[in-house]
């Protein structure tokens, strides 16, 4: 008997137990799936009105009838086992400080004082941060970018300070072509040049705890800020570039018109010397301080000048006394003829006479050759009369312009011309006791060495 | 005769009367042993964060500015099981001048702490009605007490510098 009734016993409570999970209900009707109904979402909001703490829920379905629904939260409390929500229109809500922040909890929905669903959650897993505000956007024109930063409350808050950001921005005629960027900080840089110019941007961003206790749902955005990109100016430049430009253009344009202009007359002597034209450079450096001065190689130019023939070197003593005891005289005019031709001529007569190289030498800074033709622009000094020979009273050597010529030497080879050299010229008096300066004897290839040679000593 | 059967009587009593008390004092040891926790399994990871994000805040909350350095602190834990046996001790144990802190949040929280994230710690048993009580009296916080929590705030920056 007791077996037997313990098995009806367990026979009758086996088929209540089938009956009540099949979800039959009172009325009859299956109704299935009945938790369903009042199935809710809540979030959490930490130090949201100083150190109170927000907790939210709401019914995911809209239509649920929810006039004597009751949301109760139990567990992870301090100093109380349970606390009830309060409602607000079809909101639940609850504002205490008495969270513990350790641990799960349940929530219940109650009617009329039954449990009608419950869910077991975590309330630093829901955390639903606020949103950010006061988000700003400045153009950098030196760095080509623009600054976006925000700001949020979570900053000064104890709990839930580290937050991951989402920034979002668009073109405004883009529609849904929005670009994000994930940060952890409140500064962002946007580079100029990934920007359509002269656009018109939006911008906003939301929050979202940082996943390291802390977790839950993305905030509300912030309210969104518009800003307009920069015109591109198109390769324009920088004024005081553009002047500096410029300016150089037209100084290196200047600079090529002068060396143009001034290649041959200026600038090609220097950088490509020419040879000296050694009839010109003897004229230059037989030029005088006095204006008066005449210099030329016409033997006409001498007709007033004593020519001394000059036949050999001699002694320097001989020289001096012989050219104290001269007088200046005039040439004739024959001797001047033939002293014309001379120069031209290869022949020389046979009067000679000595100058002292030395008496040269005193007046002019070279000696001068024996027996051959050498221009001595140095000999002439300003008391000196190659224009006025024929005025000439001195005493003393004669200081002739022009030709010094020497006697026969037309054939023979000559030493180079030295300052230093002791040598002298002869100078043979003509018949009327008169020194004249015969005709060249030297070739023109000795007189053009004998001129290069000059021109070098100088 | 008489005299030498009393005097074995005596020392027969004395061993007796000690054997006793070493008994207990030995037999007590042992249910220490077997009653106080051992926090070796325990999650310090976890305890860690739950430290750093929230117990933390109402140490320092207690302490209501006043730095633990204040307080001469020569307490040390040599590892984490040391660490958290020690603060279970000052935090649930009560000590002469300071007898309150169990039902401090701070005190709270270790306990939750310390229940889920040490398998088989039953935790401490706060009777919320006793806590109610003594809220009436309104007991403020010691300087006794100021230097219980300041031995704790040493303990724990121990435990999450080393675990």
């Amino acid at each position: 008997m007791t077996i037997l009734g313990t098995a009806f016993g367990m026979v009758f409570y086996l088929l209540q137990a089938v009956s009540g999970e099949s979800g039959y209900a009172q009325n009859g009707e299956f109704e299935d799936a009945e938790l369903d109904d009042y199935s809710f979402s809540c979030y959490s909001q930490l130090e949201v009105d100083g150190t109170q703490h927000l907790l939210t829920c709401a019914f995911d379905d809209p239509d649920v009838n929810s006039t004597n629904l009751e949301f109760e939260i139990c567990g992870a409390l301090l100093n109380v086992k349970c606390l009830t929500f309060d409602k607000l229109q079809e909101m639940y809500f609850i504002k205490t400080k008495k969270f513990l922040l350790i641990g799960d909890s349940e929530i219940h929905v109650k009617l009329g004082g039954k449990n009608i669903t419950s869910k077991k959650l975590n309330i630093v897993e829901i955390v639903k941060p606020e949103a950010p505000f006061d988000i700003r956007v400045i153009y950098r024109k030196g760095a080509n970018d623009f600054l976006v930063t925000f700001n949020t409350s979570h900053s000064q808050k104890k709990y839930v300070k580290e937050l991951m950001h989402e920034v979002a921005y668009r073109q405004e005629k883009n529609e849904n072509d929005w670009m994000h960027v994930n940060l952890s900080s409140t500064k962002l840089t946007l580079l100029q040049r990934k920007l359509q110019p002269d656009a018109m941007y939006e911008i906003k961003v939301r929050s979202i705890p940082n996943a390291n206790y802390f977790q839950g749902f993305w905030s509300e955005w912030s309210p969104t800020f518009h800003f307009r990109t920069p015109e591109i100016t198109g390769g324009k430049m920088d004024p005081v570039l553009l002047t500096i430009s410029i300016l150089s253009f037209f100084s290196v344009a200047l600079m090529v018109i002068l060396a143009c202009a001034l290649w041959k007359k200026r600038i090609k002597p220097i950088v490509w010397p020419s040879l000296p034209d050694h009839k010109k450079t003897l004229e230059q450096l037989c030029k005088k301080p006095k204006k008066n001065l005449n210099v030329s190689f016409n033997p006409e130019s001498f007709l007033d000048c004593q020519i001394h023939k000059v036949d050999g070197i001699q002694a320097r003593d001989e020289a001096e006394s012989f050219l104290q005891d001269t007088s200046p005289s005039q040439l004739d005019e024959s001797e001047k003829r033939r002293l014309g031709g001379g120069m031209q001529g290869p022949t020389w007569p046979s009067e000679h006479a000595a100058i002292t190289p030395k008496a040269f030498r005193g007046d002019s800074p070279f000696g001068c050759l024996a027996g051959s033709i050498s221009m001595c622009e140095a000999l002439v000094q300003p008391s000196s009369r190659s224009p006025d020979c024929g005025e000439s009273g001195k005493n003393g050597p004669h200081v002739y312009q022009g030709l010094l010529l020497g006697p026969g030497t037309t054939n023979s080879t000559v030493p180079t011309p030295s300052p230093f050299q002791s040598g002298i010229l002869t100078l043979n008096p003509t018949a009327q006791g008169q020194p004249v300066l015969t005709s060249l004897g030297s070739s023109q290839e000795e007189a053009y060495v004998t001129m290069s040679s000059f021109y070098q000593n100088q | 005769m008489y005299s030498m059967h009393e005097h074995r009587t005596l020392p027969d009593a004395l061993l007796f009367v000690l054997s006793v008390f070493f008994r207990k004092i030995f037999i007590l040891q042992l249910v220490g042993l077997v009653l106080t926790y051992n926090f070796t399994d325990c999650d310090f990871e976890k305890i860690r964060k739950k430290y750093q994000e929230v117990i933390y805040q109402a140490l320092e909350k207690y302490m209501n500015g006043i730095k633990s350095t204040e307080f001469n602190n020569p307490i040390y834990c040599e590892d984490p099981p040391d660490c958290l046996t020690k603060i279970e001790r000052i935090t649930f144990y009560p000590t002469h001048g300071c007898t309150s802190l169990a039902k401090e949040i701070f005190a709270v929280g270790t306990n939750a702490a310390l229940t889920l994230q040490c398998p088989g710690y039953s935790g401490m048993q706060i009777n919320n009605t006793q806590a109610k009580k003594k809220r009436k009296k309104r007991e403020v916080a010691t300087n006794k007490c100021r230097k219980q929590v300041a031995y704790l705030i040493e303990l724990w920056r121990r435990f999450s510098r080393i675990s």
